[in-house]
């Protein structure tokens, strides 16, 4: 690694990053800290609003039930995403594509809209519950800590399936082969040899959900019914109750337990002893395996993927309803609304999601770049700023944010500013993490030679590297902008009435009971995303792995 | 101690990869009979199917047409784990997470053996292949050719009827090489297993097989000792792979009872040859570079050429010379007492006796 701490640019840029990741990361993080613990007067408090959290039987209950929901639907999720894993990789199951296309759905579509479509077959006036009353007399209501998990296991396998599948496909098939030849079966071969060597990507795969769960906030919102978690409940606090103090608490309560399984989640990565010694994985073909491992297997991926489909078709259905539950006939009036009275949503949903996503990348790699190419004091503070909002909960990242910027020297909230700076904070991360692997397999040499030929580093930077990091960039902003787009969480704190963005309007309507509505718009947000990631695909052909992070 | 030990068939071996335009055939009607109780080496370039005959053999890949035989029974439809074969893979294949101890133990577990009979079949495998007290080890502080071992170690306490060795040795360097070959063929021969090895390395091959297999492209060029193989190469595609060849053209002028007479190179020189051969056939004379000599003086039966190029290898001087009439040669000579520069101009006698015809058609 060179030091060209001679070039003034660098130092500028760097002295530049710096100060934004620490004023855009850290000072609202500090904003959030501060206020819980202060009262309403703005008097230092210490932990008062913390020894309420901790006394109130009710508070307490939100917690657990926050610990409760998130850790059983990690472990479903992460069962089911091993079992569609080693399908897929191990095993000649017919219909791959269809299970393909359904494990990466609930990955691009906003997971409230997952839980959206649950009310409309097993809500009060469910399609589903519709039909069991008239035929068996009872309903099977989704509210409550059931329908917050089974929403949240639906809407995150996917991730674990990504993860565990790349790590059995990487995995040496000799091994197994070498199991199998000294005698092993293969159920013998599976929990011998290739769990335990996955066992890295399962606890993985379990961290990143787990920390994607317990922040969150849509599924919990609109399934909970009377229960509540610790990211709804701070929202309530605050937009609804008004109590400051008491919703920041809560706040920086969830990132406890967030930040945990973050810290670990690195001490892990960094810890890992045995690697599998690469080399050419040797060609391996799916033996047939028998029907009574493929049999029950297949039925469980499709009933698996039927369910995802019913959830996605139910809402397209449910946009062209007139009122759903009630009246069922074709309409197409729910769009019309749409497109009239929500059409500045939708414009500014485009708008600031693109630019977001292109500042997030933008600013992710040049930290990646910063970080990997060059030593300077502070590097390991930067590094850890640029990949901290990942471990913030959504909910406490949005609060920040309108802390922080609305008073002096920035005042930012009402704006659209503050919405692009949000997604931009908020995705910066995954750049940053693609950034860096990108170009740890980038030989610095080439750059060595660009100097070498004359080449200043601002052109060196320009004309070699980030080229080379094309791909980090195209997968980042695809990425980005599909979060963005899609993002409740935090955003919810940051819409006024001239600046709204689809997400939260379609969770409104959701609330206000306006169905219809709410269908429609999800179906075009979902056209959208989809739009996206065709024309991304069609353009450079890589897809999956911009969704590992 | 000596095991009799059991005899291997393919027939018709045949196995394609791939689907639509991508097809490949990867073996194509293979058929031989392994010898019982002896090395029997697939040598061929990569590409050529000697791996996919062995996949097959151990029970990896699911041949399209074809039998396996393995003592007398034809096992095509056993899966790997019920197969008597043993597998030593290229890159060993030693579980990363478990001991040498585990790894060697793992095959006597699954057949339920008592704890004291692993620990003593464990311990008898590990110091045959003098790894005795590496038992608690893991894989990645061993050195190549130490895992190499352990995965050797691993598959013979199983006891299998049949050992097949995937390259082994390709990944370890040049002088250890030597010696674990020289292991693995003092092991084959004490422990008499009928055993199937692949390589590519010629020399490797020669070395330790019995018999060899030489492989082109999913079929089967030759088979025959290293011996047969050297010095009668049957195709100009094995006379260039074993060893390295010298090929000259020449012309029947005169048959006689046991020798014939051949105009090459100028010259008119003598040949014994094992099959008859008629005046005016074309032949291909297939001569090693050792078989080909100096001679102090010119005339009849002498070859005259310019040296173009020399190398000093140590034990051989390497020439490369161009004959009066255009062709090439590489010769060999050994323990050489003098050094003949570029430029200079020789004669050449050739060994008759081990000269190698092949007709042309």
């Amino acid at each position: 690694m060179s030091q060209l701490r001679r070039e003034p640019v660098v130092l500028l840029v760097t002295f530049l990053t710096f100060g934004a990741l620490l004023y855009f990361v850290a000072y609202p993080l500090y904003a959030v800290f501060r206020e819980s613990v202060m009262d309403d007067a703005g008097k230092f408090v210490g932990a008062a609003n913390y020894i309420n959290f901790l006394n109130s039987e009710y508070f307490r209950q939100v917690f657990y039930n926050t610990l409760f929901t998130s850790g059983v639907a990690t472990v479903g999720a992460v069962l089911i995403g091993l079992v569609f894993a080693y399908g897929m990789t191990r095993i000649d199951l017919p219909w791959k594509w269809l299970f393909m296309i359904t494990s990466v759905l609930p990955m691009i579509t906003p997971p409230f809209i997952n839980a959206f479509s649950l009310i409309l077959l097993l809500g009060r006036n469910g399609v589903v519950n519709i039909f069991l009353e008239k035929w068996l007399g009872f309903k099977f209501v989704i509210y409550g800590y059931h329908g917050i998990i089974f929403s949240e296991i639906l809407t995150t396998f996917p991730l674990a399936y990504l993860v565990l599948s790349a790590a059995l496909s990487g995995l040496d098939s000799t091994l197994e082969d070498s199991a199998q030849d000294l005698g092993a079966r293969p159920l013998g071969v599976l929990f011998t040899v290739t769990l335990p060597l996955i066992t890295p990507a399962i606890l993985t795969a379990t961290l990143m959900v787990f920390m994607n769960n317990l922040s969150a906030f849509g599924a919990p919102a609109l399934l909970g019914g009377g229960i509540s978690v610790l990211a709804v409940e701070s929202v309530v606090q605050i937009l609804g109750v008004l109590d400051w103090g008491m919703g920041t608490t809560l706040s920086v309560v969830l990132l406890i337990p967030s930040f945990l399984l973050f810290y670990f989640q690195n001490w892990y990565r960094s810890k890992r002893s045995y690697v599998t010694i690469s080399g050419q994985p040797a060609h391996t073909e799916f033996r047939k395996t028998s029907w009574k491992i493929k049999g029950p297997i297949f039925a469980f991926c499709l009933l698996l993927s039927v369910i995802i489909l019913i959830t996605y078709v139910i809402i397209v259905v449910g946009g062209f309803s007139r009122v759903w539950g009630v009246d069922s006939s074709f309409t197409l009036i729910h769009y019309r609304l749409v497109f009239t009275n929500t059409l500045r949503s939708i414009t500014n949903s485009l708008v600031l999601s693109s630019i977001g996503a292109l500042l997030a990348t933008l600013l992710g790699l040049l930290t990646a770049y910063l970080v990997v190419r060059r030593v300077f004091w502070g590097r390991r503070l930067m590094d850890f700023l640029g990949t901290l909002p990942y471990a913030v909960p959504g909910t406490m990242m949005g609060l920040g944010f309108v802390m922080a910027f609305n008073k002096a020297p920035l005042i930012l909230t009402g704006t659209a500013f503050i919405l692009v700076l949000d997604y931009c904070i908020r995705r910066m991360p995954f750049g940053l993490r693609s950034g860096v692997s990108t170009l740890k397999q980038i030989d610095v040499a080439m750059e060595e030679a660009s100097a070498d030929l004359g080449a200043p580093w601002l052109t060196t930077f320009r004309k070699i590297v980030l080229p080379l990091m094309k791909p980090a960039f195209i997968a980042g902003i695809t990425f980005a902008f599909i979060r963005a787009i899609t993002e409740l969480t935090s955003t919810i704190f940051l819409v006024t009435p001239r600046w709204r963005v689809m997400a939260v309007d379609i969770y409104n309507m959701v609330e206000s009971g306006a169905l219809g509505g709410a269908a429609a718009m999800s179906t075009l947000l979902m056209a959208i995303v989809t739009l996206v990631l065709v024309i991304i695909y069609r353009a450079t052909g890589a897809t999956t792995s911009m969704f590992r992070m | 101690m000596q095991e009799k030990g059991i005899s291997v068939s393919l027939q018709h071996l045949t196995k394609s990869f791939g689907k639509g335009t991508g097809r490949v055939t990867a073996v194509n009607d293979f058929s031989f009979d392994f010898p019982a109780g002896k090395l029997t080496t697939l040598l061929g370039p990569s590409g050529c199917g000697k791996t996919t005959v062995l996949r097959c053999t151990a029970g990896f890949y699911e041949p399209e047409q074809g039998d396996i035989f393995i003592g007398g029974q034809k096992i095509n439809h056993l899966p790997p784990y019920e197969r008597p074969t043993g597998t030593v893979f290229q890159h060993y294949a030693l579980f990363p997470h478990m001991t040498v101890y585990e790894n060697v133990a793992y095959g006597l577990k699954i057949k339920k053996r008592s704890e004291k009979e692993i620990r003593e079949k464990v311990s008898q495998g590990l110091s045959l292949l003098q790894l005795s007290g590496m038992e608690g080890r893991n894989p990645n502080q061993l050195s190549g050719g130490q895992q190499q071992r352990v995965a050797i170690a691993r598959v013979l306490v199983t006891e299998p009827k049949v050992l097949l060795f995937d390259e082994p040795l390709s990944n370890l360097d040049a002088k250890l090489r030597v010696y674990m070959r020289g292991e693995i063929r003092a092991l084959q021969e004490r422990l008499g297993i009928t055993t199937i090895y692949v390589t590519h390395d010629q020399e490797e091959a020669m070395s330790i097989s019995h018999s060899i297999v030489i492989m082109n492209s999913g079929k089967i060029e030759q088979t025959g000792t290293p011996w047969e193989t050297y010095r009668q190469p049957q195709t100009p595609f094995v006379a260039e792979f074993i060893g390295t060849t010298n090929f000259l053209k020449g012309e029947v002028t005169q048959v006689d009872k046991h020798s014939i007479k051949i105009r090459l190179a100028g010259t008119e020189v003598s040949a014994f040859p094992k099959v008859p051969f008629t005046v005016g056939d074309k032949v291909l004379v297939v001569l090693r570079p050792e078989m080909i000599r100096f001679s102090g003086k010119g005339g009849p039966g002498t070859l005259p050429g310019r040296v173009q190029e020399v190398s000093f290898l140590g034990s051989l001087a390497r020439y490369g010379i161009q004959m009066d009439n255009g062709d090439r040669v590489q010769v060999d000579e050994p323990n050489p007492k003098e050094f003949r520069n570029k430029g200079s101009s020789v004669s050449l006698t050739l060994d008759e006796e081990a000269m190698h015809l092949q007709k042309i058609s």
